[in-house]
């Protein structure tokens, strides 16, 4: 009887010690938050970047990136909303940009808008973080005035497309009231203008080696100008534009067509330009101003969503050097193109090597502002201030050099100097009639017909009706977002 | 609703342990092997299509290996998933493409809190606990069994031939402004063209065989099965292959211990493309099967695919040959349990899983065909190794004193799952020979752009059940569960999710017992609170993130970084709360069986992308914002309507729900998102607003068309145009805008289900099987992109050729071809919004069971003819199946049809061998 008591004893023993160590077992599951707590691997939060010299300028070229990387600003949309309404060019694919029925639910309406205001939510966040951070100040002031610049080309873009917009300074964060209203053009003009004066001493005079395509210091004071010269701020502009030409840092190249080779993309005459490189970060340029009738993936052919509106083509004076660089209306073998309406913009579709063959992927550079833009514009401020005889003289650089008369080996006869002792109005609309023949499809032309106030009764020539202020509608979708968002009249 | 085939006396699993049928308070639809088999052999998820009342299964694609959603009760979240947790033996499991239906013995469908609750974190869409066969002691045979199955499109989209697309396209270029394209003598040579859907769809052969062992003694059972699974799909370049093997071992060495073990491996190999991507150069086989001109052929005279530059799809044949795409599933689950018998009632069982998965995905595209031929090639892999661990202990309790009867449950559950990718994409080779294995050749230009990615999350689980039972009458059952997920923000990680239930067993009191005919009745109610944390990992935290290209300075690459998302630091649970009464009546001896439901469940502080303005420079954001509510009614109905030799069984169910979001934080209303830009041109399609039910189609109404300048000078409409598309002003300003959109469709259904007529005589045995939905809408991209949108020189639906605008008065359908009305034409309206009820003859097979007589080593044998999908009643045409959801398992975007992959008819010889 003992020996089975003893037994129960060891048995209860055992059974304690079992019920021990299940308690133990339940209490070592139980653990403290740490087992619970997320670590990133393999992405940077705000907690551990904006530290360093290199973060800074990870920071900035991260702003760059937005402007390339999607369709929707320079690769391609932006062609789309700037060329595209105007006298020149011919939307062959959306066909609503060309008649001004796009609607406020459009795909690149809403990409244009959205990736625009990425890049200054982007821009605002660097402008915001970058200044802290410890290094070479020389650097760091810089890279805030690269953001500074970008923020005010978004700006200076959106303010003409879509009129006045909200302004936004400050980076967006969790807890913000997200529902802004749009501030006047005014309002949008003075925050461009602001942060290209800011921007302006900080930017370098130039560049080398990997930071070559920065903005320049003469990127902000010529884009300056334009801004001015947008606004009919003829004084402004003329002093900003007099300080890009007397830096003498500026040259127009001999010959027209070296502009467009992208091997020659550094050119003595670009003052800022979209960077694009062939397989990172290409332009659709190609495949965009490319001809349908020649084929994909030929030369001179692409996807052709936008040609020379045949009127266009046929007032060209076939003389002037700059119409065969522009306009190509043969093919390959030198065999006309017959559908006029599909011709090639030659600009953007110049062969080298076997380029033609990789659809949506030139390296060519987008140019914002070259020199003969800063010319003409000087030109054009200097005349709307009765200096006609002055500008005479700018304008005539330009046909010099459509002559390949600066240093050029051939002289041709055409186009002929303008000869003095025209008036005012008809300066302007000779400098008008020059900035189309030299910088078609660039993205000016619509914005110096609105600026001239002859953009409707330019396009009524062409059967289309439209008003001259003009504005592409604010995206449904944030005006379904944010009930304080105003849609633009017409919609 | 098969519950004829267990009795009130059988086991069923409920979570962390088993119940006797008649002991549950809770509402659990249980579905047996014998089910799953009469249906299909490729996947669980078909096999539980209309099984159950108030679980809807879709089919998202029905490609082989293609994705199931299935709606327990409805969405209970906007944004976060939906998809019910899957527990395979007692571990949570994801993906069901990889568990082979022969190894299931039943699926056990938890709809009610009481019975999720077990589950709180994750049981907020319900529960599919999955339970595999295993030995039996005494049953030693081995089998076999094996299919053979033809497949073949349902059914062809009525396109323009060749000499109606011709004279489409003249068309088309003079309202364009252009000269005709085609000639009147050409025209006149053209007939019928290439039908494109013919060339890319075909014959599919489905074959699966299994060849199980089993068997046990009093200490050991086993059982091993081997299965392979080949099934083409009918649209060529796509098809699913499975190798799968289990063993599942059971073993008691002691009186007083238990141990035992699962195991499987499967490997799957999926051919896909892509579908559902929308029309234009996103187009995949599917979409360019209906856009390609039918004047080209397949082969150009020089016997290469032919290749247009006037349309942006692709050679639909070109595109399926010539693109690989391919992935690799290989998924090892092992699990390990050991259960000690205490004295004083009490038990522990300990297990411990391991479930890893590794996936490979080669892709390559050559540089003749889209993707590839933009950028001379492109080759993408991709590999991840998942390793989820899952650690349950538990002590259970069991004490009876009279007619008390007690028993409890304690445990401790930790479950760790860890992804580790990584990706690597090249272009520009100078050869395609080598496929995706010659990444490595692209020139030097690209920039490769390998990239890696780490996921990883815990949730952490102390549960405890009380279930007490008086006199087999009354019985309770209380849970309680607290969880902790790595997800939420800090300090916000945990939650508690409680849950109550009670039945009352009438049948057992004298006064119903007297009542002859009837065998069983059962009231039960019961309340309890669920979770869900299913959204994507680190999403409390900001983020900054380098886009996909590079900025160049002087050609060369910058990396830059942008801020990409925003912290949300009060990030927490989302829960819902769940109402259950329910009813189960057996008359005559269980003859005719019927369980009735009615549920609600309250959802509040829903895991929610808000939309923000895009001025932010970002999209939206996630916030636990605002609640939503699922009412809903389920009937099941079983009825044994012959026994005897000649046995006729029906079983019936039927499910309704409705949905309504009751509050959205202040938010009042917000648009779902875009749909894909080239599917409804980047459009909003649903608006959520309170009041109304997610899923509510949002544009505007028809109203015709333009017939005459005088018409539409009557109306301010910019996009309009004269034989082009007008809409109803429905606030009555005098502009047609945005402003006149409404809710114009709802995605879901009123009610869905199920309808089975099993019929045997001696050694013969029918099958007849129906599922059916009523009343959801569908948003017919594909009517919008090839029949009332035209601006462009693709081919389109022959409905379209006919009735489109010739002249004033000559339609009211459809626009005139031609760029002019590429505005109007592509707007969400009710013009697009079809009707997508359907009943289908879902299965109907024929079988013949028997002994071989002279045979020594048969045992037994069956043969049978199946049919499935065999007919559908439906009076949605512009797609192949009103059962489509082309955007996936989201819950917003419901019912899309874009390029959905047809759904094939099926005719399948099946063989059983028992030895």
């Amino acid at each position: 009887m003992n020996h089975l008591k003893l037994l129960k004893m060891k048995e209860k023993n055992i059974y304690n010690t079992i019920y021990f160590l299940l308690g133990a077992l339940f209490i070592l599951t139980v653990s403290c938050e740490n087992l619970l707590e997320e670590k990133p691997e393999t992405f940077l939060s705000e907690a551990n970047f904006y530290k360093t010299q290199n973060d800074a300028i990870a920071a900035v070229d991260g702003v760059y990136q937005r402007l390339t990387h999607q369709l929707e600003l320079y690769p391609r949309e932006l062609m789309h909303q700037f060329d595209i309404p105007d006298d020149l060019t011919y939307g062959r694919v959306k066909t609503d940009f060309d008649f001004y029925t796009v609607t406020p639910e459009d795909g690149f309406i809403t990409g244009i808008w959205r990736a625009s205001y990425q890049a200054i939510n982007d821009c605002n966040t660097a402008i915001a973080k970058v200044p802290d951070i410890e290094g070479d100040k020389n650097l760091l002031n810089r890279l805030t005035a690269e953001a500074k610049f970008i923020r005010a080309l978004m700006y200076f873009n959106l303010v003409r497309a879509y009129g006045g917009v909200p302004v936004l300074t400050k980076p967006s964060t969790g807890g913000d009231d997200f529902n802004v209203s749009r501030n006047t053009v005014d309002e949008v003009y003075a925050q461009i203008i602001k942060d290209l004066q800011e921007a302006e001493p900080d930017l370098w005079d130039s560049y080398s080696g990997s930071d070559l395509g920065r903005p320049t210091t003469y990127s902000a004071k010529a884009l300056l100008g334009k801004v001015f010269l947008q606004q009919k701020d003829w004084v402004n502009a003329e002093t900003k534009l007099a300080e890009v030409i007397n830096s003498n840092k500026f040259k127009l190249l001999p010959d027209f067509k070296d502009l467009w080779f992208f091997t020659n993309d550094y050119h003595e005459e670009r003052v800022f330009a979209i960077n694009h490189t062939r397989d990172v970060n290409p332009s659709y340029s190609y495949s965009f101003w490319g001809s349908r009738e020649t084929g994909v993936r030929n030369p001179y052919g692409g996807w052709g969503q936008a040609n020379p509106e045949e009127e266009f083509v046929n007032s060209w004076d076939t003389n002037d050097y700059r119409y065969q660089w522009t306009i190509r209306d043969k093919d390959i073998n030198g065999n006309p193109l017959k559908q006029r309406f599909l011709l090639p913009v030659h600009k953007y579709t110049v062969v080298i090597d076997d380029n033609y063959t990789v659809f949506n992927n030139s390296s060519l550079d987008y140019p914002i502002i070259r020199y003969a833009d800063v010319i003409l514009m000087f030109a054009e401020a200097l005349n709307e201030q009765n200096r006609v005889e002055e500008a005479r003289g700018f304008v005539n650089m330009i046909r010099e050099r459509s002559r390949g008369g600066l240093n050029g080996e051939e002289n041709r006869p055409n186009p002929a100097d303008i000869s003095s002792g025209l008036s005012k109005s008809e300066m302007a609309q000779v400098i008008m009639d020059e900035r189309k023949w030299e910088l078609a499809f660039e993205g000016h032309r619509w914005f110096d017909l609105v600026r001239k106030g002859k953009f409707a009764e330019v396009m009524a020539q062409q059967g289309k009706t439209v008003s001259n202020d003009y504005l592409w509608p604010i995206p449904q979708a944030d005006l379904d977002a944010n009930p304080n968002l105003e849609q633009n009249p017409g919609y | 609703m098969e519950e004829e085939t267990i009795g009130l006396d059988e086991v069923v699993a409920i979570g962390y342990g088993t119940m006797k049928k008649s002991d549950l308070t809770g509402s659990v639809v249980s579905v047996q092997s014998g089910d799953l088999e009469k249906v299909t052999v490729t996947s669980l998820a078909h096999g539980l299509q209309g099984r159950a009342a108030g679980v809807q299964v879709t089919q998202t694609s029905a490609r082989p290996g293609g994705p199931v959603s299935i709606r327990i009760r409805g969405g209970t979240s906007i944004q976060a998933s939906n998809e019910p947790l899957y527990v395979i033996d007692g571990f949570p499991s994801g993906d069901l493409n990889n568990i082979n239906p022969n190894d299931i013995q039943s699926v056990e469908i938890l709809k009610d809190a009481s019975a999720t609750a077990i589950y709180g974190s994750r049981g907020a869409n319900g529960v599919v606990l999955i339970t595999t066969k295993r030995g039996v002691k005494g049953q030693n045979y081995v089998r076999y069994s094996g299919s053979i199955s033809i497949g073949s499109a349902a059914k062809r989209l009525e396109l323009m031939n060749a000499k109606q697309y011709a004279e489409y396209i003249n068309d088309y270029m003079l309202n364009s402004g252009n000269d005709p394209k085609f000639s009147d003598q050409e025209i006149a040579q053209l007939g019928e063209g290439t039908n494109w859907q013919n060339e890319v769809m075909r014959n599919a052969i489905i074959q699966e065989h299994n060849l199980t062992f089993t068997g046990g003694t009093e200490t050991t059972q086993y059982l091993v099965n081997v299965g392979y699974l080949n099934q083409e799909g009918i649209i060529i370049g796509s098809d699913f292959e499975r190798y799968s093997l289990r063993a599942n071992l059971d073993s008691s060495p002691k009186k007083w211990l238990k141990i035992g073990s699962n195991h499987s491996i499967s490997h799957s190999i999926t051919n896909s493309f892509r579908e559902g991507t929308g029309a234009g150069p996103n187009a995949g086989p599917i979409d360019a099967a209906l856009e390609y001109p039918p004047i080209e052929s397949v082969f150009d005279e020089f016997g290469d695919y032919t290749h247009i530059g006037y349309v942006q799809a692709p050679n639909p044949v070109a595109f399926a040959m010539l693109n690989e795409q391919i992935g690799y599933d290989s998924k090892i689950v092992n699990n390990i349990f050991g259960e000690i018998k205490l004295p004083k009632g009490f038990s522990f069982r300990t297990s411990f899983g391991t479930d890893l998965l590794f996936s490979k995905n080669n892709f390559f595209s050559p540089n003749n065909i889209i993707p590839g031929e933009s950028s001379g090639g492109i080759a993408n892999i991709g590999a991840g190794l998942r390793i989820n661990w899952n650690f349950i202990n538990q002590l259970n309790y069991n004490f009876e004193l009279g007619k008390h009867d007690i028993s409890a449950t304690l445990v401790s559950d930790i479950a760790k799952s860890r992804y580790e990718g990584i990706g690597a994409s090249n272009s520009q080779f100078f050869t395609n020979t080598l496929g995706w294995a010659g990444i490595g050749t692209g020139t030097p230009e690209s920039v490769p752009t390998p990239n890696a990615s780490v996921n990883e999350w815990v949730i952490e689980s102390y549960l405890s059940r009380l279930n007490y039972s008086f006199d087999n009458k009354f019985l309770i059952t209380l849970s309680g569960r607290i969880d902790g997920s790595s997800r939420f923000a800090k300090n916000h990680k945990y939650a508690f999710f409680p849950s109550a239930a009670l039945a009352y067993r009438l049948s057992q009191e004298s006064f119903i017992e007297n009542i002859s005919s009837i065998s069983n009745l059962k009231l039960r109610l019961s309340y309890g609170a669920t979770g869900s944390q299913s959204i994507s990992t680190y999403q409390s935290l900001n983020a900054l993130a380098s886009l996909g290209r590079p900025y160049t300075f002087d050609g060369k690459p910058a990396i830059g970084l942008v801020p990409s998302r925003l912290a949300n630091p009060d990030l927490t649970w989302e829960t819902t709360e769940q109402f259950n009464l329910g009813v189960d009546f057996g008359f005559f001896k269980d003859r005719i069986n019927l369980v009735a439901d009615a549920y609600i469940k309250n959802t509040k502080d829903l895991l929610l992308y808000l939309p923000i303005p895009m001025t932010s420079g970002y999209s939206s954001k996630l916030a636990n914002a605002g609640s939503m509510q699922n009412k809903g009614v389920e009937l099941a109905l079983n009825t044994v309507n012959f026994e005897g030799s000649f046995r006729w069984t029906t079983a019936f169910n039927i499910g309704f729900n409705r949905n309504e979001v009751t509050d959205l934080g202040g938010l009042g209303e917000f648009f779902a998102g875009h749909v894909g830009v080239q599917i409804v041109h980047n459009q909003n399609v649903y608006k959520i607003k309170e009041g109304e039910p997610i899923g509510s189609i949002y544009g505007y109404v028809y109203d015709g068309i333009f017939q005459n300048q005088a018409e539409l000078d009557a109306i301010q409409y910019a996009a309009g145009r004269i034989g082009g598309y007008r809409y109803k002003d429905l606030n009555d300003d005098g502009i047609i805008n945005a402003d006149d959109r409404t809710f114009i469709g709802r995605a879901t259904p009123d009610f869905f289900g199920g309808f089975d007529n099993e019929i045997s005589y001696k050694n013969f045995d029918l099958g007849i099987f129906f599922s059916y939905v009523y009343g959801n809408d569908i948003v017919s991209a594909t009517k919008m992109n090839r029949m009332t949108f035209m601006p462009n020189e693709t081919n389109q639906l022959l409905e379209g050729y006919e009735k489109y605008w010739r002249g004033e008065g000559t339609s009211s359908e459809v626009a005139a071809p031609g760029p002019q009305n590429s505005a109007n034409s592509r707007l969400v309206s009710t013009h697009i919004v079809e009707d997508g009820s359907y009943l289908r003859l879902r299965s109907a097979q024929f079988g013949y069971t028997f002994s071989p007589k002279n045979s020594n080593w048969i045992e037994n044998a069956r043969i049978y003819l199946l049919g499935e999908n065999l007919f559908i009643l439906t009076k949605y045409k512009y797609g192949y199946d009103p059962e489509v959801n082309t955007q996936g398992l989201s819950n917003i975007n419901l019912g899309v049809d874009s390029g959905g992959y047809p759904r094939p008819r099926t005719i399948t010889f099946g063989v059983r061998l028992t030895f």
